[in-house]
Protein backbone atom coordinates (compact mmCIF):
# COMPACT_ATOMS: atom_id res chain seq x y z
CA UNK A 1 0.00 0.00 0.00
CA UNK A 2 0.90 3.71 -0.89
CA UNK A 3 1.58 6.25 1.90
CA UNK A 4 -0.66 8.67 2.24
CA UNK A 5 0.54 11.71 -0.17
CA UNK A 6 -1.04 14.31 2.61
CA UNK A 7 1.83 13.01 5.11
CA UNK A 8 4.20 12.43 2.65
CA UNK A 9 4.56 15.91 2.28
CA UNK A 10 5.58 16.04 5.82
CA UNK A 11 8.35 13.95 5.47
CA UNK A 12 12.46 15.05 5.54
CA UNK A 13 15.78 13.33 5.89
CA UNK A 14 16.14 13.23 9.91
CA UNK A 15 19.95 14.33 8.88
CA UNK A 16 19.48 17.25 6.38
CA UNK A 17 15.63 18.10 7.03
CA UNK A 18 15.53 18.21 3.45
CA UNK A 19 12.65 16.27 1.29
CA UNK A 20 12.94 12.93 0.04
CA UNK A 21 12.10 10.79 -3.50
CA UNK A 22 9.45 8.52 -2.68
CA UNK A 23 9.32 5.57 -4.92
CA UNK A 24 6.49 3.70 -4.05
CA UNK A 25 6.77 0.12 -5.78
CA UNK A 26 10.44 0.21 -4.58
CA UNK A 27 8.89 0.86 -0.72
CA UNK A 28 11.97 3.23 -0.08
CA UNK A 29 12.34 7.46 0.35
CA UNK A 30 15.57 8.80 -1.09
CA UNK A 31 18.06 12.04 -0.06
CA UNK A 32 19.37 12.40 -3.82
CA UNK A 33 21.91 15.20 -1.42
CA UNK A 34 23.39 12.65 0.98
CA UNK A 35 22.52 9.44 -1.31
CA UNK A 36 20.85 7.77 1.73
CA UNK A 37 17.76 5.75 1.31
CA UNK A 38 15.40 4.54 3.99
CA UNK A 39 13.11 1.95 3.74
CA UNK A 40 9.38 1.29 4.04
CA UNK A 41 8.33 -1.65 6.00
CA UNK A 42 4.35 -2.63 6.61
CA UNK A 43 3.44 1.17 5.61
CA UNK A 44 6.09 2.68 8.23
CA UNK A 45 8.82 4.87 7.14
CA UNK A 46 12.47 3.56 9.04
CA UNK A 47 13.50 7.18 9.47
CA UNK A 48 16.62 5.99 11.62
CA UNK A 49 19.57 7.21 10.10
CA UNK A 50 21.72 4.45 11.68
CA UNK A 51 19.11 1.90 9.63
CA UNK A 52 19.81 3.89 6.12
CA UNK A 53 21.53 2.76 3.10
CA UNK A 54 23.83 4.47 1.48
CA UNK A 55 23.61 3.73 -2.00
CA UNK A 56 26.66 3.47 -4.84
CA UNK A 57 26.62 6.05 -7.56
CA UNK A 58 25.32 3.90 -9.71
CA UNK A 59 22.42 3.48 -8.00
CA UNK A 60 22.11 6.90 -7.51
CA UNK A 61 21.91 7.89 -10.98
CA UNK A 62 19.36 5.06 -11.48
CA UNK A 63 17.16 6.37 -8.68
CA UNK A 64 17.55 10.10 -10.55
CA UNK A 65 16.22 8.61 -13.79
CA UNK A 66 13.39 6.74 -12.39
CA UNK A 67 12.36 9.85 -10.75
CA UNK A 68 12.14 11.64 -13.57
CA UNK A 69 11.13 8.92 -15.68
CA UNK A 70 8.07 8.60 -13.75
CA UNK A 71 7.61 11.86 -12.58
CA UNK A 72 8.14 11.36 -8.71
CA UNK A 73 8.38 14.93 -7.20
CA UNK A 74 10.35 15.77 -3.33
CA UNK A 75 8.36 15.23 -0.64
CA UNK A 76 8.19 18.74 -0.20
CA UNK A 77 9.66 22.18 -1.61
CA UNK A 78 12.81 22.88 0.37
CA UNK B 1 28.87 18.57 34.34
CA UNK B 2 31.24 20.25 32.25
CA UNK B 3 30.59 20.64 28.36
CA UNK B 4 33.75 18.45 27.91
CA UNK B 5 31.89 15.92 29.40
CA UNK B 6 28.83 16.34 27.31
CA UNK B 7 30.75 16.87 24.22
CA UNK B 8 32.65 13.40 24.55
CA UNK B 9 29.63 11.17 25.87
CA UNK B 10 28.79 8.67 23.23
CA UNK B 11 25.24 9.50 22.37
CA UNK B 12 25.09 7.08 19.91
CA UNK B 13 25.95 3.79 21.32
CA UNK B 14 23.92 4.85 24.28
CA UNK B 15 20.77 4.78 22.11
CA UNK B 16 21.59 1.73 20.58
CA UNK B 17 21.30 0.03 23.75
CA UNK B 18 18.59 2.07 25.10
CA UNK B 19 16.57 1.52 21.76
CA UNK B 20 17.33 -2.50 23.01
CA UNK B 21 16.30 -1.62 26.54
CA UNK B 22 12.47 -0.28 25.23
CA UNK B 23 12.72 -3.25 22.66
CA UNK B 24 13.07 -5.46 25.75
CA UNK B 25 9.90 -6.42 27.92
CA UNK B 26 6.75 -5.04 26.66
CA UNK B 27 6.54 -1.15 27.63
CA UNK B 28 2.64 -1.25 26.04
CA UNK B 29 1.39 -3.66 29.41
CA UNK B 30 2.65 -0.47 31.73
CA UNK B 31 2.03 1.83 29.21
CA UNK B 32 -1.95 1.44 27.74
CA UNK B 33 -2.38 1.70 31.70
CA UNK B 34 -1.00 5.68 31.41
CA UNK B 35 -3.64 6.32 29.14
CA UNK B 36 -5.07 9.10 31.52
CA UNK B 37 -1.94 11.12 31.77
CA UNK B 38 -2.17 11.80 27.54
CA UNK B 39 -5.66 12.55 27.83
CA UNK B 40 -4.78 15.05 30.35
CA UNK B 41 -2.15 16.60 28.13
CA UNK B 42 -3.86 17.10 25.32
CA UNK B 43 -6.70 18.52 27.49
CA UNK B 44 -3.16 21.02 28.79
CA UNK B 45 -2.12 21.76 25.44
CA UNK B 46 -6.01 22.43 24.15
CA UNK B 47 -5.66 20.55 21.04
CA UNK B 48 -7.79 21.69 17.95
CA UNK B 49 -9.50 19.63 16.05
CA UNK B 50 -7.59 19.19 12.91
CA UNK B 51 -4.38 20.52 14.20
CA UNK B 52 -1.42 18.79 12.87
CA UNK B 53 -0.20 17.27 16.02
CA UNK B 54 3.25 14.74 16.59
CA UNK B 55 4.04 12.38 19.38
CA UNK B 56 7.85 12.11 19.75
CA UNK B 57 9.05 9.02 21.45
CA UNK B 58 5.23 7.67 21.27
CA UNK B 59 5.21 4.37 22.92
CA UNK B 60 2.09 2.56 22.11
CA UNK B 61 0.19 5.65 21.28
CA UNK B 62 -1.54 7.10 24.69
CA UNK B 63 -0.71 10.76 23.58
CA UNK B 64 -1.34 10.09 19.89
CA UNK B 65 -4.73 8.62 20.90
CA UNK B 66 -5.79 11.48 22.76
CA UNK B 67 -5.45 13.92 20.18
CA UNK B 68 -6.53 11.58 17.79
CA UNK B 69 -9.33 11.28 19.56
CA UNK B 70 -9.61 15.02 19.73
CA UNK B 71 -10.06 15.26 15.50
CA UNK B 72 -6.41 15.89 15.32
CA UNK B 73 -4.13 14.68 12.63
CA UNK B 74 -1.31 12.63 14.23
CA UNK B 75 2.15 11.28 13.34
CA UNK B 76 3.59 8.80 15.93
CA UNK B 77 7.22 8.05 16.51
CA UNK B 78 9.00 6.02 18.06
CA UNK B 79 12.32 3.55 17.26
CA UNK B 80 10.89 0.44 18.73
CA UNK B 81 8.45 -1.01 15.80
CA UNK B 82 6.69 -3.56 17.76
CA UNK B 83 5.30 -0.46 19.92
CA UNK B 84 4.21 1.63 16.71
CA UNK B 85 2.41 -1.80 15.52
CA UNK B 86 0.34 -1.49 18.66
CA UNK B 87 -0.46 2.43 18.35
CA UNK B 88 -1.60 1.60 15.15
CA UNK B 89 -3.85 -1.17 15.97
CA UNK B 90 -5.29 0.66 18.79
CA UNK B 91 -6.22 3.30 16.50
CA UNK B 92 -7.80 1.19 13.82
CA UNK B 93 -9.99 -0.03 16.18
CA UNK B 94 -11.41 3.27 17.41
CA UNK B 95 -11.91 4.08 13.25
CA UNK B 96 -8.85 6.57 13.95
CA UNK B 97 -6.31 6.91 11.35
CA UNK B 98 -2.71 7.99 12.74
CA UNK B 99 0.75 7.99 10.75
CA UNK B 100 3.49 6.27 12.01
CA UNK B 101 7.21 6.58 11.76
CA UNK B 102 10.03 4.88 12.91
CA UNK B 103 12.39 7.47 14.06
CA UNK B 104 14.78 8.82 16.29
CA UNK B 105 13.69 11.77 19.17
CA UNK B 106 16.78 13.46 18.34
CA UNK B 107 16.87 13.34 14.98
CA UNK B 108 13.00 13.39 13.81
CA UNK B 109 12.33 13.14 10.23
CA UNK B 110 10.36 16.60 9.66
CA UNK B 111 10.58 19.89 7.99
CA UNK B 112 11.24 22.78 10.47
CA UNK B 113 7.62 23.81 11.67
CA UNK B 114 5.47 21.17 10.17
CA UNK B 115 3.12 20.40 13.55
CA UNK B 116 1.06 22.41 15.93
CA UNK B 117 2.13 20.56 18.42
CA UNK B 118 4.63 18.03 20.00
CA UNK B 119 3.89 15.70 22.52
CA UNK B 120 5.44 13.39 24.65
CA UNK B 121 4.03 11.33 27.50
CA UNK B 122 7.27 9.24 29.53
CA UNK B 123 9.05 9.71 26.54
CA UNK B 124 11.45 12.54 25.37
CA UNK B 125 12.49 12.57 28.72
CA UNK B 126 14.24 9.34 28.13
CA UNK B 127 16.58 10.33 25.58
CA UNK B 128 20.19 10.71 26.36
CA UNK B 129 21.11 13.81 24.32
CA UNK B 130 18.73 16.18 26.12
CA UNK B 131 19.68 19.44 24.59
CA UNK B 132 19.01 17.90 21.45
CA UNK B 133 15.65 16.62 21.90
CA UNK B 134 14.77 19.56 23.11
CA UNK B 135 15.82 21.16 19.99
CA UNK B 136 13.84 18.72 17.79
CA UNK B 137 10.79 19.34 19.39
CA UNK B 138 10.73 23.39 18.92
CA UNK B 139 12.47 22.87 15.57
CA UNK B 140 9.50 20.77 14.19
CA UNK B 141 6.50 22.96 15.60
CA UNK B 142 5.53 25.94 14.19
CA UNK B 143 6.13 29.62 15.77
CA UNK B 144 3.10 29.79 18.36
CA UNK B 145 2.63 26.18 18.42
CA UNK B 146 2.95 23.91 21.78
CA UNK B 147 5.37 21.48 22.95
CA UNK B 148 3.25 19.19 25.45
CA UNK B 149 5.50 17.28 27.82
CA UNK B 150 4.28 14.71 30.90
CA UNK B 151 7.71 13.53 32.63
CA UNK B 152 7.84 11.56 35.72
CA UNK B 153 9.34 14.51 38.90
CA UNK B 154 12.64 13.02 40.90
CA UNK B 155 10.66 13.40 43.97
CA UNK B 156 7.82 11.01 42.65
CA UNK B 157 7.54 6.92 43.19
CA UNK B 158 8.52 6.75 39.62
CA UNK B 159 12.02 9.08 40.43
CA UNK B 160 12.39 7.05 43.27
CA UNK B 161 12.30 3.81 41.25
CA UNK B 162 14.55 5.03 39.23
CA UNK B 163 16.91 6.29 41.98
CA UNK B 164 16.96 2.58 42.90
CA UNK B 165 17.44 0.85 39.42
CA UNK B 166 20.07 3.39 39.44
CA UNK B 167 21.55 2.14 42.08
CA UNK B 168 21.94 -1.56 40.84
CA UNK B 169 22.34 -0.84 37.05
CA UNK B 170 24.16 2.80 37.25
CA UNK B 171 23.45 5.03 34.12
CA UNK B 172 26.30 5.96 31.41
CA UNK B 173 28.55 8.04 33.06
CA UNK B 174 28.25 11.76 31.66
CA UNK B 175 24.66 11.66 31.03
CA UNK B 176 21.71 14.11 33.11
CA UNK B 177 18.96 12.17 34.67
CA UNK B 178 15.92 11.57 32.72
CA UNK B 179 14.00 12.90 35.85
CA UNK B 180 15.81 16.25 35.72
CA UNK B 181 12.76 16.91 33.15
CA UNK B 182 10.56 16.83 35.70
CA UNK B 183 12.10 19.94 37.38
CA UNK B 184 11.20 23.52 36.26
CA UNK B 185 15.05 24.68 36.24
CA UNK B 186 15.89 22.32 33.41
CA UNK B 187 13.39 22.81 31.34
CA UNK B 188 14.13 26.22 31.30
CA UNK B 189 17.53 25.15 30.80
CA UNK B 190 16.58 22.86 28.00
CA UNK B 191 14.10 25.40 26.05
CA UNK B 192 15.87 28.50 26.97
CA UNK B 193 14.80 32.05 24.79
CA UNK B 194 13.35 29.56 22.05
CA UNK B 195 9.91 29.33 24.15
CA UNK B 196 7.82 32.26 24.93
CA UNK B 197 6.09 30.38 27.96
CA UNK B 198 6.20 27.67 30.06
CA UNK B 199 3.81 26.62 32.26
CA UNK B 200 4.76 23.08 34.54
CA UNK B 201 1.91 21.45 36.45
CA UNK B 202 2.52 19.03 38.92
CA UNK B 203 0.17 16.26 38.61
CA UNK B 204 -0.39 12.15 39.72
CA UNK B 205 -1.13 9.30 38.24
CA UNK B 206 -2.15 6.63 40.21
CA UNK B 207 -0.61 3.25 39.57
CA UNK B 208 -2.90 0.03 40.46
CA UNK B 209 -2.02 -3.43 40.79
CA UNK B 210 -3.28 -6.52 42.21
CA UNK B 211 -0.53 -6.23 45.03
CA UNK B 212 3.01 -5.02 45.87
CA UNK B 213 4.13 -8.41 44.54
CA UNK B 214 1.88 -7.99 41.02
CA UNK B 215 3.43 -4.63 40.44
CA UNK B 216 7.16 -5.93 40.74
CA UNK B 217 6.40 -8.97 38.93
CA UNK B 218 5.28 -6.47 36.06
CA UNK B 219 7.76 -4.09 36.25
CA UNK B 220 10.19 -6.83 36.70
CA UNK B 221 8.65 -8.85 33.33
CA UNK B 222 7.41 -5.55 31.28
CA UNK B 223 9.12 -2.39 32.04
CA UNK B 224 12.07 -2.18 29.81
CA UNK B 225 14.38 -0.57 32.05
CA UNK B 226 13.82 -2.89 35.49
CA UNK B 227 13.57 -5.85 33.03
CA UNK B 228 17.13 -5.35 31.80
CA UNK B 229 18.48 -4.46 35.55
CA UNK B 230 16.97 -7.90 36.87
CA UNK B 231 18.97 -9.01 33.97
CA UNK B 232 22.13 -7.30 34.40
CA UNK B 233 22.62 -8.98 37.97
CA UNK B 234 23.58 -12.05 39.44
CA UNK B 235 21.31 -13.96 41.75
CA UNK B 236 21.82 -11.97 44.76
CA UNK B 237 21.83 -8.93 43.64
CA UNK B 238 17.96 -9.92 41.88
CA UNK B 239 16.70 -10.63 45.38
CA UNK B 240 18.38 -7.29 46.66
CA UNK B 241 16.93 -4.92 43.72
CA UNK B 242 13.72 -6.79 44.14
CA UNK B 243 13.26 -6.48 47.87
CA UNK B 244 14.48 -2.70 47.13
CA UNK B 245 11.90 -2.11 45.14
CA UNK B 246 9.37 -4.03 47.07
CA UNK B 247 10.43 -1.92 50.24
CA UNK B 248 9.65 1.30 48.24
CA UNK B 249 6.08 0.56 46.92
CA UNK B 250 5.20 -0.56 50.84
CA UNK B 251 6.01 2.83 51.73
CA UNK B 252 4.27 4.93 48.78
CA UNK B 253 0.97 2.41 49.21
CA UNK B 254 -2.10 3.81 50.46
CA UNK B 255 -4.38 0.48 49.49
CA UNK B 256 -5.86 -0.71 52.99
CA UNK B 257 -7.16 -3.70 50.71
CA UNK B 258 -3.97 -5.98 49.99
CA UNK B 259 -3.73 -4.46 46.48
CA UNK B 260 -1.19 -0.98 45.05
CA UNK B 261 -2.21 1.79 44.64
CA UNK B 262 0.36 4.48 44.66
CA UNK B 263 -0.14 7.94 43.42
CA UNK B 264 3.20 8.97 41.37
CA UNK B 265 3.69 12.75 40.71
CA UNK B 266 4.85 14.14 37.32
CA UNK B 267 5.08 17.04 35.87
CA UNK B 268 2.81 18.19 33.10
CA UNK B 269 4.64 20.69 30.75
CA UNK B 270 3.35 22.92 28.33
CA UNK B 271 5.24 25.28 26.44
CA UNK B 272 4.62 27.78 23.64
CA UNK B 273 7.71 28.25 21.02
CA UNK B 274 8.69 31.76 20.57
CA UNK B 275 8.02 33.64 17.43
Amino acid sequence: MALDPQLLEILACPEDKGPLLYFVDESSLYNPRLKRRYAVRDDIPIMLIDEAETVSDAEHERLLAKAEADGVQPTFSA
Amino acid sequence: MSASTTASTDFEAIKARQQGTWSSGDYAVIGTTLQLTGELLCEAVDVAAGERVLDVAAGNGNATLAAARRGCEVTASDYVPALLDGARARATSEGLTIDVREADAEALPFADGTFDAALSTFGVMFTPNQAQAATELLRVCRPGGRVGLTNWTPEGFIGQMFKIVGRYAPPPAGLHSPLEWGTEDRLAELFGTGVRSLDAQRRNFVFRYRSPEDWLETFRTYYGPTHKAFGALDDAGQVAFAQDLLSLANEHNTSETGALRISSEYLEVVAVKAG
